[in-house]
Parts: C-alpha cells; sequence; structure tokens
C-alpha cells in the first residue's frame, strides 16, 4: 500500500488486519531497504496481481475470516509459489506446525526479534525459487535426533504436536518443571534457539504429531 | 345512660341463657291461673256497672303466656277465662263462646309475633314495639269486640250489660288493648330479665316516687285533668325509661295503671268528671298515650344504648387494630394538625402523644423536606391517595426515612375532612436493599473477574498487537539511525507510531482494570453512544478471535441512561459475549452480533444484543435467566442471572428473543436520564 514495487527488485507482501502492526513492519523493511506492499486481509492480496520480481509473502497467522492458513491453502491451491513467512501469536504451535505443512516456511512468534524476521524474510528473497515445504532429511535427523534421551523424544514429540507444557507433565506423569528442562535440553541438543526451529527440524525430522483438530486452536493454557 | 350491665345487648336479641321454655303444661296451668286472677281483680277491683272493667289485665296475661310458653298455653288462657266469665255472671254456653274468642285472641297474637313478623320479647327496639302494639295489642282488642258481638248476636248475651251499647264496645275494645300494652310487657320482660335491677335502690326510689305520685294523682278528690300530679307520671316514666330499660318501665305503667283504675273505679281522680263510662274512656285515653309513650321511650333509649356500646366496641376494634400494626397511624384535621396518633407512631418518632396532638405533621418532618410534604397533603386533599418518603425528625434528634401513604377523608375536595396516614419506618427495608445492592456488587465483581478470566486469551492477543508494533517501530527507528538516516521523515514516523501504539495498550490496560475493580455502585448519566462504543472495544479482540462482525448503532440524538457505568457495561459486554460464544461453535457463514439501543415511549432506553447464530431453544429460553442454568461445558451459569440482577436493581427489565435457527436477541431497558 506504500512504496511503489518496482518489476526488478524484491518486494515483501505484509498481510496483517491489524493496522499498527501492518505500518510498522512496512517501516522496518524500508528500514533496510526492501520494498513493501500491506494488505488488510486475504482476500484483498489475492485479489492483487504479483509482481514478477522476487517476492516474499509475511501474513498474520490469526486473522478474522480467512486465516494465515486459509492463504497459505489458497496459494498452493492456485499454484502460486511465493514464500512466505508466518507470524503468529505466543502459544500458537499447533497453528505453527499447520502453516509450516501448508507450506510456510518459517514462522515467528510475536512479539519478535527484527533481526529474526528479517532473516527469515532474506533467506525467502534469496531462495524465492526454491519450493516451498520441507522435505524431510533423514540424515540430518539421524544426527541430531538421536542425541537425545526418549524422555526427550517422548517431550519433543508432545511439544510440537501442540500440547502446553502443563498436558505434556500430565500425559508423561512428571512435574512441569520437569518438563521445562527436558525442553531447555533438547532445544540445546538439536541446536535451535526457537518454537519455530524446533517445529521445523521436528518436521523434516517426520517427527512433528499432526494436530488433533483442523480448527485453529486456542491455546489459551500454554505456559512456558 | 349506663344503668344496664354490659353484655345485655346479645340476651336482648337471642333467646337469654338462664330463660328455658317451660313446659306446656305447667304453662297452661300457670297461665289459667294468672288468667283467673287477673280476671278476678280486674271484675272484683276495677267493677263497673255491669262488670266491665276498664282495664282487662286478663288479656296481657294471655298474650304473655302464649309468646312464653307457645300455642298450648292457651288451653290456660281458655281455662282461666271460661271460669272468669262464669265469675262474671254469663251462662255457660256463652262463657264457652267468649272463651273460644278469647283463645282465638291469643292464638292469633301468638301466630302474627312468632311466625309473621316475629318480635324479641325484652321489647328493647322500637320495631319490637311497634309490631307488638300493632300485631298483638290491636288484634286483640279487634278480636275481643269481634267475639262480644258474636256472642251477642248468637246467643243473645253477649257481657254488654250498659245501655250504650257501642260506648260499651268501645270500653271493652279499649280495655283490652290496654291490657295487652300494659300487663304483658311487664310478664315478658321479667321473664326475659330475672336478674334484679342495677341499682336496687334507685329502683326502689323510683318505684316508691310512682306510688306516691299516683297517689297524689289519682286519689285526690276530684281534680281537674292537667293537674300537675297527673303530667308529672310523665316525669316517673322517662326516669325510668333513660335510668332502666323496657322491664322497670313497664312496671312503673303497671303501677301507674293500677292506681288510675282504681281510682276511677272507686270513684276518685282526674277522669271522673261526667259518667262513669266517660271517665273511663278518658282514663283509656290517658293510659293509652303513657303506656305507648313508654314503651317506645324505653325501647328507643335501649337502642341509642346498644348503637353507643356497638361504636364503641368497633371503634375499640378498630383502634386495636391500628394500634396493633407495624406502621404508625395518624389522622390530620383540615388544617393539617393531628388529631389522632396511634401508640406505634409515638414509638417511631419518639415522643410522647401529648406533646405530638394539634402539632401540624409538617413540623415533625425534618426542615428541608417540609415544602415536599406540603404539596404532598394538597395533592391528597384534592387526589384522595398519595404516598411519599420523607425523613421525620425523631425525638432523638436522628432523621427518619418513613414511607407516609395518605388518604383523604371525607367524600369530595371541596370539603376534606382531614387525612389519614399511615407511617411506615423503612430504614429496615432500605438496609435490606442496600445489601442485597452490595452482594450484587460482590456478586458482579466476580462476574467481571470470571469473565475477564474467560476473556484473558482475547485481551492478550489484544495487548500483543500494540506491543508489537511498537517492537517494530522502534526497531525500525533504530535501524533508521544506525544507517544515519536520522532525517529520514520516516524515523519519525516510526516513533509516532511507537508513541500512539504505547498509548493504546494503556488504554487496554486501564479499560480492563477499571472493568475488573470492586467498587459501589454509582448512578451517573451515561451517554447509550459511549456506553455501546466502549462494549464493542472490550469485547472487539474475542469478535476477532471467533470471526464475528459487531455492528453497533445507536440512539438517534444525543440519548442518556441513569445507570452504573461498570455494572452496565458488564451487562452489555456479557450478552455481546453471549452472542459471540453462541456463534463461534455454528456453522454460520456470515457470523453477525449488533449492538442497539433506541428511546422508547415511556422514557425508557431499550438495549438489544442480536445474533445470528442457532437461537434458544424454546424450552431453555423461559430457564436461561436462572442462576446456575447453563449450557456450556465451561460455564457456571451466573452471567445472565446476574445481569437480569443488575438491570432489575435498575428498575429496567431483561428479557430474551428466539427463533431457533435464526438467532437470539436480548433486550432490557434502562431509564431514560432525562426523564423523572
Amino acid at each position: 500500500m506504500n512504496s511503489e514495487p518496482k518489476s526488478a527488485a524484491p518486494i515483501v507482501y505484509v498481510v496483517d488486519d491489524e493496522p499498527a502492526v501492518r505500518d510498522s513492519l512496512r517501516l522496518l523493511f524500508q528500514s533496510v531497504g526492501l520494498a513493501v506492499q500491506g494488505f488488510p486481509d486475504a482476500a484483498s492480496f489475492l485479489a492483487q496481481p504479483l509482481g514478477e520480481g522476487p517476492a516474499c509473502l509475511v501474513s498474520d497467522l490469526r486473522m478474522p475470516m480467512t486465516s494465515g492458513i486459509d492463504l497459505l491453502e489458497a496459494l498452493q491451491k492456485r499454484g502460486t509459489r511465493i514464500p512466505a513467512v508466518m507470524i503468529s501469536g505466543h502459544g500458537d504451535v499447533k497453528l505453527a506446525v499447520r502453516a509450516l505443512k501448508s507450506g510456510a516456511i518459517d514462522f515467528i512468534e510475536k512479539p519478535f526479534d527484527d533481526q529474526e524476521l528479517l532473516d527469515a524474510v532474506n533467506g525467502a528473497l534469496k531462495n524465492a525459487q526454491r519450493s516451498p515445504g520441507i522435505e524431510p532429511d533423514s540424515a540430518e535427523c539421524g544426527r541430531h535426533v538421536d542425541q537425545l534421551t526418549p524422555r526427550e523424544k517422548e517431550v519433543l514429540q508432545l511439544v510440537v504436536s501442540g500440547k502446553p507444557n502443563k498436558l505434556i507433565a500430565r500425559a508423561l506423569d512428571i512435574s512441569t518443571r520437569t518438563v521445562e528442562a527436558h525442553r531447555a535440553h533438547l532445544m540445546e541438543k538439536l541446536e535451535v534457539g526457537s518454537l519455530a526451529e524446533l517445529v521445523r527440524l521436528a518436521l523434516q525430522c517426520g517427527i512433528a504429531g499432526v494436530p488433533e483438530d483442523g480448527q485453529a486452536g486456542n491455546l489459551r493454557n500454554q505456559s512456558r | 345512660m349506663s344503668a344496664r350491665p354490659a353484655g345485655s345487648t346479645t340476651a336482648m336479641i337471642d333467646s337469654p341463657p338462664g330463660v328455658c321454655r317451660p313446659h306446656w303444661f305447667r304453662a297452661a296451668v300457670l297461665t289459667a291461673v294468672a288468667y283467673f286472677a287477673a280476671g278476678l281483680l280486674a271484675l272484683d277491683g276495677f267493677p263497673l256497672d255491669g262488670g266491665l272493667a276498664g282495664i282487662w289485665p286478663a288479656a296481657g296475661v294471655a298474650v304473655a303466656g302464649v309468646l312464653i310458653a307457645g300455642p298450648l298455653a292457651a288451653l290456660g288462657v281458655f281455662a282461666g277465662d271460661f271460669l272468669v266469665e262464669l265469675q262474671a255472671g254469663f251462662v255457660p254456653s256463652s262463657a264457652l263462646a267468649l272463651a273460644l274468642g278469647t283463645v282465638v285472641e291469643s292464638l292469633v297474637a301468638w301466630l302474627l309475633l312468632t311466625r309473621v313478623r316475629p318480635i324479641d320479647l325484652h321489647l328493647a327496639r322500637i320495631r319490637d314495639v311497634t309490631r307488638f302494639i300493632a300485631l298483638g295489642a290491636v288484634p286483640a282488642a279487634v278480636l275481643c269486640v269481634a267475639s262480644r258481638l258474636f256472642v251477642l248476636a248468637v246467643i243473645g248475651q253477649g257481657g254488654l250489660p250498659t245501655a250504650d251499647q257501642s260506648m260499651g264496645l268501645l270500653v271493652g275494645f279499649l280495655g283490652h288493648g290496654l291490657g295487652v300494652m300494659i300487663v304483658a310487657p311487664v310478664i315478658l320482660t321479667w321473664y326475659m330479665r330475672h336478674a334484679a335491677p342495677q341499682h336496687v335502690f334507685e329502683f326502689a326510689s323510683l318505684l316508691l316516687t310512682a306510688v306516691v305520685l299516683n297517689a297524689g294523682a289519682f286519689t285526690a278528690t276530684p281534680i281537674a285533668p292537667g293537674s300537675a300530679p297527673l303530667y308529672a307520671i310523665f316525669a316517673v316514666v322517662l326516669w325510668a325509661a333513660l335510668r332502666f330499660g323496657p322491664r322497670e318501665t313497664s312496671t312503673v305503667m303497671l303501677v301507674t295503671s293500677g292506681f288510675a283504675t282504681w281510682s276511677a273505679s272507686s270513684g276518685s281522680g282526674p277522669f271522673l268528671v261526667a259518667s262513669q263510662s266517660d271517665a273511663l274512656f278518658s282514663l283509656s285515653q290517658f293510659l293509652l298515650v303513657v303506656a305507648a309513650t313508654a314503651l317506645f321511650l324505653a325501647a328507643a333509649v335501649c337502642e341509642r344504648q346498644r348503637y353507643l356500646r356497638r361504636v364503641a366496641e368497633s371503634e375499640q376494634a378498630h383502634r386495636t387494630l391500628i394500634e396493633q400494626m407495624a406502621e404508625g397511624v395518624v389522622t390530620l384535621d383540615a388544617h393539617g394538625r393531628l388529631n389522632y396518633v396511634s401508640e406505634r407512631f409515638c414509638a417511631i418518632l419518639g415522643q410522647a402523644r401529648s406533646r405530638l396532638l394539634g402539632l401540624p405533621l409538617t413540623d415533625v418532618v425534618v426542615a428541608g423536606e417540609r415544602a415536599a410534604l406540603c404539596a404532598a397533603l394538597e395533592t391528597c386533599t384534592a387526589a384522595r391517595d398519595v404516598t411519599r418518603e420523607v425523613a421525620l425528625q425523631t425525638g432523638a434528634g436522628i432523621p427518619l426515612r418513613v414511607s407516609v401513604a395518605m388518604r383523604r377523608l371525607g367524600d369530595t375536595p371541596r370539603r376534606p375532612a382531614g387525612i389519614m396516614a399511615v407511617v411506615a419506618d423503612i430504614t429496615e427495608r432500605r438496609r435490606a436493599e442496600e445489601l442485597a445492592q452490595l452482594h450484587l456488587q460482590q456478586l458482579a465483581h466476580l462476574g467481571r473477574v470470571k469473565s475477564m478470566d474467560e476473556m484473558a486469551t482475547a485481551f492478550a492477543h489484544e495487548v500483543a498487537q500494540p506491543l508489537t508494533a511498537i517492537t517494530s517501530y522502534a526497531q525500525a527507528a533504530q535501524r533508521f539511525l544506525r544507517a544515519g538516516r536520522a532525517a529520514d521523515p520516516a524515523l519519525a514516523e516510526a516513533l509516532e507510531g511507537a508513541y500512539n501504539e504505547a498509548r493504546r495498550a494503556s488504554v487496554i490496560v486501564q479499560r480492563i482494570r477499571g472493568f475488573v475493580q470492586d467498587r459501589a455502585a454509582q448512578m451517573v448519566e451515561l451517554p447509550v453512544e459511549s456506553l455501546i462504543g466502549e462494549a464493542l472495544h472490550l469485547s472487539a479482540p474475542e469478535a476477532h478471535q471467533h470471526a464475528v462482525d459487531l455492528h453497533a448503532g445507536a440512539c438517534p440524538g444525543d440519548c442518556s441512561v441513569r445507570a452504573d457505568l461498570v455494572q452496565i457495561q458488564q451487562v452489555l459486554l456479557n450478552l455481546v459475549r453471549n452472542a459471540i460464544e453462541a456463534l463461534a461453535g455454528s456453522a454460520v457463514a456470515q457470523r453477525c452480533v449488533s449492538l442497539n439501543a433506541y428511546a422508547r415511549e415511556e422514557g425508557l432506553i431499550e438495549f438489544a444484543v442480536a445474533d445470528n447464530g442457532p437461537g434458544i431453544p424454546a424450552e431453555n429460553l423461559e430457564r436461561i435467566f436462572d442462576p446456575f442454568f447453563t449450557t456450556k461445558s465451561e460455564g457456571a451459569g451466573i452471567g445472565l442471572a446476574l445481569c437480569h440482577s443488575i438491570v432489575e436493581a435498575h428498575g429496567g427489565r431483561l428479557w430474551a428473543e428466539s427463533l431457533a435457527g435464526s438467532g437470539a436477541v436480548f433486550h432490557f431497558t434502562l431509564k431514560a436520564a432525562n426523564h423523572e
């Protein structure tokens, strides 16, 4: 909605129903010299013909009417190949997993670190031609996952299936504190810094459980 | 005036206790003996020429006998009269016919006075006296004449030995009538009341006076009619009627008539002016007038006493009722002054009754409310019923809130007889209302905390938005500065954006805090538009989360309600949240909740929260406002019950309408602020 996209210059499409978030992201991308076009909802983005140059989609996951997941699915259906970085609210693990499965290349939890977002977007723009989605990489997986204890593997499985710590603790009959400790350990062993990375890795390794319900789950009791 | 013992009212009306009907045989024998004795007395004591008596007391005995003992007493009448007639010198056949005539006389009197127009034998009511004379004495006299004419015609010996036949018949007529009027009441009243008179000495002096006066009136030879002693007899009758009753009065009459007849027959007294039958005629007229006067006067006095007693009893009962009431009762005269105060009113006020009587009611009201009460009293005088709440100035000096229900006494506003006011101490009621309000507040607070608990995720999301924006704005600004682009207008834009979002976040936090705070209700004027706007703000996060469109419409023009902001906000929010939750689980494509308000004619503002969800099943519609009724797995069922209580505490009404499949509408009303 702001900077005029040049045909060759890379462009970032921002889809967020929240005007302030959209505006602040525009300024953030402008500050690093990226062209930005903002959309208040999925429909208006889908209605817009996309330019020829490298492009990246940054979209909120939770939006009224058409959610971020719906947007990704609509893009897949159309065959539009555009790398997508999804922004999710804190605790939306189930949604994040679904987003990655639906073709997002990354997801970033709110409130996010600017560098993290810019890295993700820059990476996406560079590999704009790369096929979205995550292919399981067994060699890589084996190297990482072998380091985990059986209990840590169990915790990992439950974490990426979107279960909050409290429920994991109950499922494994251990205390929440112990779950937190396991989580910290396995993230260290797997060399991942964020939940997003963890989920991505789990997906690559084919560990990530499919969320039980197809709806956008609301994990209000999620605690870290 | 109160010569009678209290409680004799009932004894005079019904058959008195302790007076039982005598056995017919005894009654008949007694009647026969008494009749014979009375007949002999008349024949021997007051004989006129040819055995005609100026007064025939036996007729009274006969009537009294059948009235007391029933028709079988007529057997005694028959026997007594037969003997008397024989004694008087009639042949047996005539005596038999005359005795049968007398029996007919008494039976007719019995029939008329017990079956046709029954009387009370106390003769203590004017009605009874009238009936007694008209249906007892008059028919007896008429029948006597008839039977004598019959005997005269058929047998030839009619007991009318005087030369002047018509005069003889008239004297016989009057003598029978007088016999019934003078003798029967004495027997009847003494029979009905055996007890000695209340004031024995006074009664004795009454009798003595009667005797002396009569002696003076009738024995002094011969004085002119109209002399003082004759009329003094009326004074004795008055004395008896006013101080005693029918019994004593009829007794005095008996004494008087005894003297008068005796004197007339023995050739002395005021009536002996011409022939003996003329004298007899004058005497009869005199006795007739005195007897009727005495009977009526005694009955009138009795009736008045009974009436007064009844009024007194009724007043006592009402007074007791009024004094027993939990409310104080006062009456005001036409000038608004207290002329009656109940004990309870004195207690409420803490003042002595003597100090209150005569004071204007406005004087016991606190100074600030006197004008209002005056206005209310005037309204009451014009419109009959008015109720006001005022503060009374109590003896202890503490103002006391009371409700005063006033009613005009008297029929028309033009001639007010005063006002009656019922004064209720409403302090307790107020306290209970305040307590209920406090409980409602506490419950409402809990309800809000619970609501916030349920809404927390939506609010976390709501607050996360500005925080995310602030972070990005700040980071963008940082990057502009690091890149040396301090002059870039985008930098100012970023900082301004961060500032605006920080303010927005703090508004959200304040709003939540204001909503959850526990506080006393404050009734203030609230613009409807801002109420609705705020409700939409608070429910926006949840609506957003469940992809529900919120629509609002406010009253046209600037209308306001008088209400407690937080409580009404809670009602609106609860209803909107319910609507959103109803939609959240539904398969409706265009989820929509609308919040509207419009002014109604009666000075009410109606709010309506409508959704296009699945609606409420009819069987639940009646129960949704019941506490602890819920269809949600996680609901406690207090939300709507609480809304209901809050709206009712505001004097409004909350109701729901729903058509299955086409959503539900919740309505509630509040008083408009500009409406009194």
